[in-house]
């Protein structure tokens, strides 16, 4: 029998069970808080870009739910303090820091230590998330330094709920289960108490009656693998940097207190305020230690490694290609078009604008021809030479090359074909061009990574190491290759792994001609991993935890974790460096969907601060 | 003289094109499209693949959220269904996947069982979708996509983001790993 071909009669019979078995199975409905997410979700797209959001009442309802979700245990410790800046110098003053829907607020890099009994405490990596809008309640994730701990459910926030005050600073504890195995009891804490001074949080508990504690036999409490887990949800507006020290004590009479165990945990790192100037819908590096990042219509421009940003206006909101600060590029829809759906039914007129005076003046060139189903990409060589690629859609037609001599003033076609090439679109320092596939509902039937070497006209499968021949869409190229003089690498991911996808460098040594494989990682790599060459041999990639990278500095062999301080806990949606220690990146502004915040280093990685885009 | 010594490598959101002050893409319209039916078919594919009303709900939560943020991916209204599939699918698979070396600890504590749990209570009453249940989650998903969602292999294929020869071939694994678990269970066909 062929395999999936089930021709004899038991295999009929097993099937026809099957389809019978989940005929007749009732299963549940949506619960409402899938049911109003396509709703908010839609509807965060208006909202979230607005200035002067409050920010409040997530932060009260949490605390007021947990409050009241744990009776007769002292849960708050608030006290006021002055609203403090972020540690960035930054001037945005708090209230306009708003903490958007889904913000995770906070938190610490984990500590751990162990109790002379053989428990040990695991403090820090705590996140509050809150879904957005509406009255779906706050939900608190704690991630102990050994894995997750799955929330407490926490419904209906009460009306009249006590409030807390935006500067105020509130520590929210939970219960916790300690372990899941027999025997096992829960903490339920007494209360917290917090020194700023001496940057000290104290939890305390008493012993339940009859329970097994901490004080109690290990042996059946195994959490993940440690003898016993403490997590500590922390939700506060403002944090001040420093050591901190979290104490766990332990009193069996309720009047005296032993600390059984002190975790030293990293410097609370600041949430980077979402506001308007903040967020960025894209950005990129260019040569001479340039960075670009747009919003909207405003692109900005740094030539000193992301120091000082100058705005200029573009004349369409889309991507630009900047190649210098005075020579920029934009292929956007044209009039005439129709909405893109990225079918090759639509209507798509493409037109170039450009400067060369740095957007004092911009001159629009129109490329003829109908372009639907294509995405429209560019890339200069200089201020003369450049190349627009249609890249062609799943959906669509085909793919067009075009090419210019004159700066972009005319477009001459060098290739129309059925072929559809993949919109991640470079160029070599040979003049070699380069299209790779960008996501799985984007371009199809082409290698993984096409090249060029005759100016767009014929393209050949470069031929990466295992994804030779590959024709899949699955395979998604990160960024075009990255070239210092003969050696390249290039990233792509392919499904698999243990997480969303498996992350594969090749590196070349002779202009892309031929590649092999540098690496692979399967650790929490997401379909499109924010990763750069920085120079030849050392990569950085956001990751594995989001206040890491990883980093390697000979060509992906090896790879070490370095701390990364100022990204609030929230991932990267992508990393660029103009020189091996200026860089950009956009920093997710809450869970996704979220806005993207534009951050900037200096050295390498290793501390980052916002930047803003403002006119 | 071609010059370009680091190539930019510009991040956007999203490719397609929006016209101005009509930014209507194809993911869009169908998030604003999308109702109760198609939620509930998401949350249900998702409880027959993970078992549990809870991690369900999360799977669909975040696969929701995944689809708004590559909302710009989907090209075309036609491909929603699939292009949505794959997506949770892809989520419900890694959530399967951790399993293996992260488990899921109920802070609420023990009053945290599975009797108040719809997927749980239903899968346990039937006693193939018991076997269903401990199968591999890979053939998991393929038993779960042919038979409760009726897709047709290439569909499975093209949500899987596999060949067609590796649906046909965890397919059949499946099918004589779950004739084997009936036979070992002493069940009367």
């Amino acid at each position: 029998m062929s395999a999936g071909d089930p021709t004899d009669q038991s295999d009929r019979e097993l099937e026809d069970r099957l389809r019978s078995s989940f005929a007749s199975t009732r299963l549940p409905i949506a619960p409402a808080t899938i049911r109003s997410r396509p709703s908010e979700l839609v509807a965060s797209e208006r909202t979230v870009a607005g200035p002067g959001r409050s920010r409040a009442p997530w932060l009260a309802a949490a605390a007021a739910v947990l409050a009241i979700g744990l009776v007769g245990s002292v849960l708050l410790v608030g006290s006021r303090q002055p609203s403090k800046a972020p540690p960035s110098g930054d001037s945005t003053s708090p209230s306009n820091a708003t903490a958007s829907a889904g913000l995770t607020d906070a938190l610490f890099a984990p500590g751990q230590a162990t109790s002379g009994d053989g428990w040990r405490l695991i403090a820090g990596g705590v996140g509050l998330r809150r879904e957005p809008t509406g009255p779906v309640a706050p939900r608190i994730e704690l991630f102990s330094g050994a894995g997750l701990v799955k929330p407490r459910e926490m419904l209906d926030i009460p009306s009249g709920a006590p409030s807390i005050d935006d500067a105020s600073e509130a520590l929210l504890v939970m219960d916790l289960l300690v372990g899941s195995g027999p025997g096992c009891g829960q903490v339920r804490f007494d209360g917290v108490t917090f020194d700023q001074a001496l940057h000290t949080l104290t939890a305390r508990y008493t012993q339940p009656a009859g329970g097994s504690g901490p004080s109690g036999s290990p042996a059946g409490c195994q959490l993940l693998g440690v003898p016993a887990a403490l997590a500590v949800a922390i939700a506060r507006t403002q944090f001040v940097p420093g050591e901190w020290t979290l104490e766990l004590q332990r009193s069996e009479s309720a009047t005296t207190w032993t600390t059984i165990a002190t975790a030293s945990i990293g410097a609370p790192t600041m949430p980077v305020p979402l506001s308007e100037a903040t967020v960025a819908d894209g950005a990129g590096s260019f040569p001479k230690g340039g960075l670009w990042a747009t919003r909207q219509t405003l692109l900005s421009l740094s030539t000193d490694g992301g120091r000082s940003w100058a705005s200029i206006t573009m004349p369409v909101a889309a991507t630009p290609f900047v190649l210098d600060p005075g020579h920029i590029w934009i292929a956007s829809a044209g009039p005439g078009s129709s909405q893109e759906m990225g079918s090759s039914t639509d209507v798509l007129h493409l037109v170039v604008d450009r400067t060369a005076d740095g957007g004092r003046t911009w001159q629009r060139a129109t490329v003829e021809g109908d372009f639907a189903g294509t995405t429209p990409v560019l890339a200069f060589a200089d201020a003369q030479h450049g190349y627009l690629l249609a890249a062609g859609l799943r959906f669509g037609n085909g793919s067009r090359v075009f090419r210019t001599n004159d700066g972009g003033v005319t477009w001459h076609e060098v290739l129309s074909t059925v072929e559809k090439l993949g919109s991640i679109f470079g160029l070599g320092p040979d003049g070699s061009l380069w299209a790779g596939t960008e996501g799985d509902a984007g371009p199809v039937e082409r290698p993984v990574l096409d090249v060029s070497r005759d100016g767009g006209k014929t393209w050949v499968d470069a031929r990466l190491p295992g994804l030779e021949g590959s024709r899949t869409a699955v395979n998604t190229v990160v960024g075009p290759p990255a070239f210092f003089g003969d050696d390249g690498a290039v990233g792509v991911t392919t499904p698999g792994g243990d997480g969303c996808c498996a992350l594969s460098t090749f590196v070349t040594a002779d202009r892309g001609r031929t590649w092999s494989r540098a690496g692979s990682s399967q650790a929490g790599v997401g379909s499109s991993p924010a990763l750069a060459f920085v120079a030849r041999g050392r990569w950085i990639m956001s990751g594995p935890r989001p206040d890491t990278m990883r980093v390697t500095d000979d060509g992906g062999a090896t790879w070490r974790t370095m701390a990364a301080t100022g990204l609030a806990g929230q991932p990267l949606a992508w990393l660029g460096f103009a020189d091996p220690n200026a860089g950009a990146g956009l920093v997710y502004l809450g869970d996704t969907p979220a806005p993207e915040g534009l951050v900037v280093t200096s050295d390498g990685g290793a501390s980052w601060t916002r930047a803003s885009i403002e006119p | 003289m071609i010059a370009a010594g680091v190539i930019t490598t510009p991040r956007t959101r999203g490719r397609a094109l929006s016209i101005e002050g009509e930014g209507e893409t194809a993911g869009r319209s169908w998030f604003r499209s999308i109702g109760d039916g198609e939620l509930d078919r998401a949350y249900r594919l998702a409880g027959l693949l993970l078992g549990d009303a809870g991690e369900a709900e999360d799977a669909a939560q975040d696969a929701l959220a995944r689809a708004w943020h590559q909302r710009n991916s989907l090209r075309s209204l036609d491909s929603a269904q699939a292009w949505f599939d794959r997506i949770l699918v892809n989520i419900c698979r890694d959530r399967l996947r951790r399993r293996r070396t992260v488990r899921w600890i109920p802070i609420s504590g023990a009053e945290a069982s599975t009797a108040a749990d719809p997927f749980a209570a239903a899968i346990a009453r039937d006693a193939m979708l018991r076997h269903v249940a401990v199968l591999d989650p890979d053939h998991r998903i393929v038993v779960v996509l042919r038979f409760w969602a009726d897709l047709p292999l290439e569909a499975i294929a093209d949500r899987l983001a596999i060949p067609l020869g590796t649906v046909k071939s965890r397919l059949h694994y499946a099918l004589r790993e779950l004739r084997g678990q009936i036979e070992r269970s002493g069940e009367v066909r």
